[in-house]
């Protein structure tokens, strides 16, 4: 099917080149141009010069689209793998407000975000694609806070534990919050979006 | 130089816990009682490295990471620079965490001077 559609458009091109030549040959026969003269002869420098620059204009469009077209996909499928991050970012942020996240599962959450972004870096690398280094250091920066603040608990004794208020401690694997503790990470949260839209912006302006 | 070598993924568990047994199963403080203390007493009294492999668990929390290395400072009295001579962390999959042990050896040692 793919192949009868190339065939047909190549006959129509050749066909379409045939009419223009008939048609330029017996527009120079018939119709007398009063202010102007129809040369009867073809310098061969100039055909050659008229093959080369068509042939040039032909490649040069065909190489630069595609190699346009192949960064804008790059760039497309980045942004997708930062999309991935964000769900991280919702699903964990959805376990967390409920209180209902095991130490192992945050440090978990912590981890892939990490790596993703990571790979994510790795492959703007490899593909050159240079976005603000203040804000990839950002993005790294609030991960480490964040993983702070959902998996760093106080070191203190069994008496202080037992007297103290603490901002977050760990009761049969489970992770239990202070209401300041859950609004300090839902800032926090909310500053790793904003960091990841921001990269995504960035990298799309590339 | 010799080494001794620990991967933690494969001789401790691959979903490390908290910080305190009491706290919950696989704790930084199990850890460090039972394989890295005792490991790392090996290899000072052999004049050898021993060399912590990170990966191939699902994540470090702080406090695990704290417990583990800062205790061998806090609870079993050792310095910095004995640590730091005969103990080798490596992680591929989350280098920045080399980095954090390093800060935690550093932050119970100042502690400890104190």
């Amino acid at each position: 099917m793919q192949n009868q559609k190339g065939k047909n458009k190549r006959v129509f091109g050749i066909c379409l080149l045939a009419v223009a030549l008939l048609g330029g040959i017996i527009i120079g026969k018939l119709i007398d141009f009063t202010y102007f003269k129809v040369e009867k002869t073809i310098n061969l420098i100039d055909i050659l010069s008229i093959i080369v620059t068509v042939l040039a204009a032909y490649f040069v469009t065909k190489i630069l689209d595609k190699e346009k077209q192949d960064y804008r996909t790059e760039k497309d499928l980045i942004i997708k793998r930062t999309e991935d991050i964000y769900q991280l970012l919702e699903d964990s942020h959805g376990k967390v407000v409920t209180g209902l996240i095991k130490y192992q599962e945050a440090a978990s959450h912590c981890k892939r975000i990490n790596v993703s972004l990571s790979c994510i870096y790795r492959i703007m690398n490899n593909v050159n694609l240079n976005v603000d280094i203040a804000l990839k250091k950002d993005v790294l920066d609030n991960t480490k806070k964040l993983r702070d603040l959902l998996t760093d608990t106080p070191k203190i004794s069994e008496d202080q534990i037992q007297s103290s208020n603490l901002p977050s401690e760990v009761k049969d694997s489970f992770v239990h919050l202070t209401q300041n503790r859950i609004l300090e990470i839902e800032a926090m949260y909310d500053k790793l979006r904003d960091n990841i839209l921001l990269l995504q912006l960035d990298i799309n302006k590339k | 130089m010799h080494k001794i070598e620990i991967k933690i993924a494969k001789d401790f568990v691959t979903t490390p816990g908290p910080r305190y047994k009491k706290e919950g199963s696989h704790s930084g403080e199990l850890f460090r009682d039972t394989i890295l203390y005792p490991k790392l007493k090996e290899a000072i009294n052999e004049n050898i490295i021993l060399q912590v492999d990170l990966d191939g668990t699902a994540g470090y929390g702080t406090s695990f990471l704290e417990e583990s290395f800062g205790g061998l400072i806090r609870e079993n009295n050792l310095t910095i620079d004995v640590i730091n001579k005969h103990l080798q962390i490596i992680s591929s999959e989350e280098d920045y965490l080399c980095e954090d042990i390093q800060h935690y050896l550093e932050d119970a040692e100042s502690k400890r001077k104190k």
